[in-house]
């Protein structure tokens, strides 16, 4: 099957409004269900990223058995601290993607009956309020921006943070937890690109349960 | 008074237990969660005597629990409905709940604590599946027994049972 | 019986489970499928890996399903595919499907999914319908769910309406009952 084909998948995931509306009232569903998704979709890119990506081999072994052979050599953790890294960057695009086409629908579903937008801030805000409210019952606790297209979102208490925990101390379930962050991020950027801003999201910070998002503007409206 | 909390999961093995009241164990007075006893131990063990000797006890006490459930069930009239809720000695009560999943929830207490079942109840609902369950960083494998280390859950937990009107009592 | 299910499920729906807008819960599983479908390139293997994600989903609902709805265990069959559909599918999506289509050693029954919010904005590609199985997530969790129950089963979509089928159905086979496990004699 061709990546063309694929990708019309999901532009072919039309809004049919008549569907939202019948019974007269919202679709709504367990929380729990998003909570599980959310989990899951993470390992299950995992996976993805082991068996796809590094199913040629690119002057290396796949994964899958490197991660069995004993590692005593230097160059062989030298090479599995590389791909290490790679297997990293791969599940980074691909959660990221996953929450980019996820902002854009939900642009297009949560922006089109409200008035223009003035200008960029003004779009950050509607991810502030309106987005924040839809998603996690609550507004950014903190926006800052320098004036010269960067801005800070900050939430002390991110609703998909709440429940991570481990047992290795704050710093080290943070850095756990940050695939679970480049899903909102490609959301926020999802967001905006739909709005004709584009530009790179990242967390800025992360202490848990509190996030900060930064937004940087390329190229407005 | 409350003494202590065991947990087991499907696999018959001891993923948590902590302790407060306990007698003849070392008693903190401060409210610092590092004096207080947790298995698996939090941040590196200081005593891996009593480590050894608090999983020999968890092996001995799911042992006796085996045991009633099989007689419990043995003697039950109705076949499968029965489960056993407590036993009380002279110096403690054993306090149970079970899941259908095969969670085992074991609190002990003081003998003249009345049912701590719903105690029970609010830890699997409101603790076990809030910061084990749905938490992202704690792998769900089914095959396998995952001691329960994270440090919301520890938290929670004490603060909960802490709060208890029998918890010192 | 059913009614009773029917009844206990929708006091759970009511009262014992917080909602969000079915919304974001749709548009993420779309955008995951849609990501597998780029990176396997084969709908086989989409459909297995939403199985394997659908059973790890399942392994965990099961234990929100339990402590939500302080439901005991269930031996019958019959019985759990009930609670399935009235309480289970009711808690967790607000559906209820219709269970139906007995065998008759009551093994096997099909569960029809009249809606189903999963399907919500969803128009497949030519091609795909014919290979790919979207909601199959759900047989996952189905046999997740209840292989921590010790109950076996196998569950697989026979047909779907996004595939132009004119009803969604999951055959659901029961395997066996599988036993709980007992404490190492060495031990």
């Amino acid at each position: 099957m061709s990546i063309t084909s694929a990708i019309n998948l999901f532009r072919q995931l039309t809004v049919d409004e008549s569907q939202v509306a019948h019974q007269g009232q919202p679709h709504v569903v367990n929380e729990t269900c998003l909570d599980l998704l959310l989990i899951e979709m993470v390992q299950v890119l995992r996976t993805s990223v082991a068996e796809t990506s590094f199913a040629v081999p690119h002057g290396g072994l796949p994964p899958s058995d490197s991660l069995e052979l004993p590692q005593s050599s230097e160059s062989t953790t030298a090479r599995s601290n590389e791909e290490q890294e790679r297997a990293t960057e791969l599940l980074y695009y691909k959660v990221e993607r996953v929450g980019f086409r996820i902002g854009q629908r939900l642009a297009e579903r949560y922006a089109k009956d409200r008035p223009r937008f003035t200008d960029t801030l003004d779009i950050v805000k509607f991810i502030c309020k309106d987005i924040w409210i839809k998603l996690f019952h609550k507004q950014v606790d903190n926006l800052k921006t320098n004036h010269r297209g960067v801005y800070i979102l900050q939430d002390n208490k991110f609703r998909w943070l709440l429940r991570m925990s481990g047992s290795e101390g704050v710093a080290h379930a943070t850095q756990q937890a940050a695939p679970y962050l480049w899903f909102p991020c490609g959301v926020i950027r999802g967001i905006l690109a739909n709005l004709g801003v584009d530009s790179t999201v990242s967390v800025k910070e992360t202490n848990l349960p509190q996030c900060a998002f930064q937004i940087k503007i390329n190229r407005a409206v | 008074m409350i003494y202590s909390l065991y947990l087991f999961d499907r696999h018959c093995q001891c993923v948590f237990y902590t302790e407060w009241n306990r007698p003849g164990a070392s008693r903190s007075t401060s409210d610092d969660l590092r004096n207080q006893y947790v298995w698996p131990t939090q941040h590196g063990s200081s005593d891996p005597r009593k480590d050894t000797a608090m999983v020999d006890e968890a092996k001995l006490v799911y042992g006796v629990i085996y045991s009633l459930k099989s007689m419990v069930a043995k003697l039950s009239a109705t076949a499968g409905s029965d489960q056993f809720l407590s036993y009380r000695t002279n110096t403690y009560k054993l306090h149970y709940f079970e899941t259908a999943s095969g969670l085992k929830f074991v609190l002990t207490s003081d003998p003249a604590t009345s049912s701590l079942l719903e105690v029970l109840k609010q830890i699997y609902l409101h603790i076990y599946l809030e910061y084990v369950v749905k938490n992202a960083l704690v792998p769900a494998d089914p095959k396998k027994s995952l001691p329960i280390a994270n440090d919301y859950f520890c938290a929670v937990l004490n603060n909960y049972i802490k709060g208890l009107a029998c918890f010192q009592s | 019986m059913a009614k009773q299910y029917k009844t206990l499920g929708e006091e759970i729906w009511k009262n014992r489970v917080e909602t969000i807008s079915a919304e974001l819960f749709i548009f993420t599983y779309g955008s995951l499928v849609t990501q597998l479908v780029k990176d396997y390139e084969d709908y086989d293997q989409v459909n297995a890996h939403l199985e394997k994600m659908g059973y790890n989903i399942g392994v965990r609902l099961i234990e929100d399903f339990l402590a939500r709805s302080g439901w005991g265990r269930c031996t019958d069959f019959r019985e759990t595919m009930e609670v399935v559909s009235k309480i289970g599918f009711k808690m967790f999506l607000n559906i209820t499907p219709t269970v139906t289509h007995w065998s008759a050693d009551s093994k096997a029954c099909s569960l029809i999914l009249d809606e189903n919010p999963l399907n919500d904005f969803v128009e497949l590609p030519p091609e795909a319908q014919h290979k790919l199985w979207y909601s199959n997530a759900l047989c996952g969790v189905l046999r997740g769910a209840l292989e921590m129950v010790q109950m076996q089963v196998e569950a697989k979509f026979t047909s779907c309406v996004l595939r132009g089928d004119d009803i969604s159905e999951i055959q659901v086979k029961f395997v066996r009952h599988l036993q709980e496990e007992v404490p190492d004699p060495d031990d």
